[in-house]
């Protein structure tokens, strides 16, 4: 009788230690699946010219902004580049496709891929602790990016990005720019968080987040791009631009909106809810129904 | 009773097996949060490349096909090798000679026979004396005091050999295989090289394309570290940069969305493709059209100067110290832009 009742709390306590073994030591590779296809939810923003607000620009970047041209686009250049990542994940209400990266030789994971629709930007996320790249390294559209997990969340650092654009409407992003993403699923639902430095054309960091829901039926299309030939749309060597103080359509956004002319130029002081109430002590404009005929598309 | 039944036994069993599942929730279920708290504590990524910009040490890239690019040396180096031996398009500061060389024989132990000059600054040329004394030209292999062909534009050689020039460039620096008319070829280690006489930064450029390797080396026409540097004394003007910039893109095709493609080897900074070309061309017709606006205007230069045109562009290409200077950017393009009223290319801005 007493053999068998410490046979059976031996046991117990074998199965408990078991499992104090066992548990603690599953893989813990990946603590939430991201992959699959995500439909984003709809945003507009950086659409108009002169739309500075909420974005900690500095005097430079607020003078590149207003000599930037719609006709930019027109460039040939600029026909087939792909926004950089953090900005075709929150303005091109793109789809979104998330896989596994794989190592090429050996096939083990190494990371997670990220591909947008919209002239398809790619970003490769590495998780298994490779260096970043030297200075001298190419940059590219989408840089290059490492992560680790915090908890559930993916949290990676993007640096060797290419200059590009924070909204469609010409606010610069430096070269010098780094980007922190912290990707975090509840359910059916992606949030995406971006935090922008950028020591050229920023005072503070620069933060932005776009939802996403899981979409298993989702189809992303190929989006192949062709270059016109130069001087087709914009007479050769030409590039559009607003000689400084010359934008005669810069305070259409404030007009059109209502908000005092000051605040649409963004800076530190507008992305914190305190400016609300300074807002509403200064002075507006009329507000009238502008041309939006130059709102780029 | 054996020992696993007693109860000492289960004791230390016990004992033992929480030791390891309390060894194996540290070690296990939070290995990733432990190495993260490591890389959180370690240096940003940032202060690394600034450390490494800093270091003297060289860095040896490769680019595409049988080119690599050294960076580190003062301006940047080409290097082209293969089985008739070893091309350099330009050689860095002399005082780094040693080091190319030893990062060069990691690629080759092949004779250097060819060094392109694509310009006269000593950033580019100081390493040609250190290089010809142990390169051989490949025709004359056995000839002792055969020296490396050294190509350049034929203004390069003037400059070098100019009697009041400082520092006096030595004999064995000189190019010796300078050409005059708008282009000259080689066929070297299986690949076209074509070499093009573009007067841009002075009256002596030269821009280097690697036909099968798809690779560009364009000197100091674009230095995507700083603004353009003009040598107004030497032949340089701004609208020639412009032009430089404006053939090299024709030169260059990128890949699909804008991204590789013909790669870029430019005078300074880091390897490029055709995008971070368009990005500096850019950059240097808007400021070209602000300076000829503020020109016709009639503003003197310090009023040119006191307005400050390219503070929107200061922060990724403007420097305060150094030897070239917005300031000194500001006053070249202006002299250049005052100097030439029917030069301009292009079509005028808003």
């Amino acid at each position: 009788m007493r053999f068998t009742r410490i046979d059976r709390k031996m046991n117990g306590v074998w199965f408990l230690l078991l499992l104090l073994v066992v548990l603690p030591s599953r893989p813990a590779q990946a603590q939430v699946d991201l992959t699959g296809q995500w439909s984003p939810r709809v945003y507009n923003d950086g659409m108009d010219i002169g739309d500075y607000t909420g974005i900690p620009l500095n005097e430079a970047g607020r003078l590149r902004a207003e000599s930037w041209h719609p006709e930019q686009l027109d460039l040939p250049e600029n026909l087939c580049r792909p926004h950089p990542i953090d900005i075709g994940l929150r303005v091109s209400v793109s789809q979104l496709r998330i896989t596994t990266e794989l190592d090429n030789e050996t096939r083990q994971p190494v990371g997670l891929r990220l591909h947008v629709a919209w002239q398809e930007p790619e970003q490769v996320i590495y998780m298994d602790g490779r260096p970043h790249p030297s200075a001298n390294a190419p940059h590219k559209w989408s840089g290059f990016s490492t992560g680790h997990w915090e908890r559930n969340t993916l949290v990676y650092m993007t640096d060797h990005l290419k200059e590009a654009y924070l909204t469609r409407t010409g606010v610069p992003k430096s070269d010098k720019a780094t980007v922190t993403t912290r990707v975090h699923r509840y359910g059916n639902i992606l949030t995406v968080i971006f935090i922008i430095n950028d020591p050229a054309y920023l005072t503070e960091p620069y933060i932005r987040e776009s939802s996403w829901v899981y979409d298993p039926n989702q189809v992303i299309p190929p989006f192949p791009c062709e270059i016109t030939p130069d001087g087709t749309l914009v007479p050769a060597g030409k590039v559009p631009s607003f000689l400084p103080g010359k934008n005669d359509i810069l305070s259409d956004f404030a007009t059109e909106y209502g908000i005092p002319p000051e605040s649409a130029l963004g800076g530190a002081e507008t992305t914190y809810p305190e400016y609300i109430k300074k807002m509403k002590t200064m002075k507006v404009a009329p507000r009238t129904t502008t041309e939006h005929y130059k709102r780029t598309q | 009773m054996d020992f696993l039944s007693s109860k000492p036994g289960l004791v230390c069993i016990a004992s033992a097996l929480i030791f390891l599942g309390v060894l194996g929730s540290t070690q296990f279920v939070y290995p990733q949060e432990t190495q993260n708290r490591g890389r959180q504590n370690a240096a940003p990524n940032t202060s690394r490349e600034e450390q490494k910009s800093k270091s003297p040490e060289l860095e040896l890239l490769p680019v595409q096909g049988n080119i690599s690019m050294l960076a580190g040396a003062g301006g940047n180096i080409t290097v082209q090798v293969g089985k008739d031996g070893i091309l350099l398009v330009d050689t860095g500061v002399a005082t780094m000679s040693d080091k190319v060389l030893e990062a060069i024989r990691t690629l080759s132990k092949g004779q250097i026979t060819y060094i392109i000059n694509t310009g006269d600054r000593t950033d580019h040329v100081g390493g040609n004396e250190n290089f010809a004394k142990i390169g051989r030209p490949l025709a004359i292999n056995r000839a002792a005091q055969a020296s490396v062909f050294i190509v350049a534009f034929s203004t390069i050689l003037d400059r070098m050999t100019d009697p009041n020039g400082k520092p006096a460039v030595s004999e064995k620096a000189w190019p010796n295989d300078t050409y005059s008319v708008p282009q000259k070829n080689l066929y070297f280690n299986g690949e076209a090289i074509q070499i093009f006489h573009q007067p841009a930064t002075t009256d002596g450029n030269s821009i280097v394309f690697f036909r099968r390797s798809d690779v560009v080396s364009t000197g100091d026409i674009f230095d995507p570290t700083e603004y353009p540097i003009i040598d107004l004394k030497n032949g340089g003007s701004l609208q020639g940069v412009l032009e430089g910039l404006n053939r090299l893109r024709q030169m260059a095709i990128p890949a699909d969305h804008m991204e590789g493609g013909t790669m870029i080897v430019p005078g300074h900074g880091r390897l490029c493709d055709v995008a971070d070309l368009d990005i500096y061309q850019q950059m240097v017709t808007i400021v070209r059209d602000r300076l000829r606006d503020m020109i016709d205007k009639g503003m003197t230069l310090d009023q040119v100067k006191a307005a400050k045109p390219t503070r929107d562009y200061d922060p990724i290409y403007g420097s305060n110290t150094g030897n070239w200077t917005t300031d000194m950017f500001i006053e070249a393009a202006y002299k250049s832009l005052s100097s030439k009223p029917d030069t301009r290319g292009g079509r005028r801005n808003n």
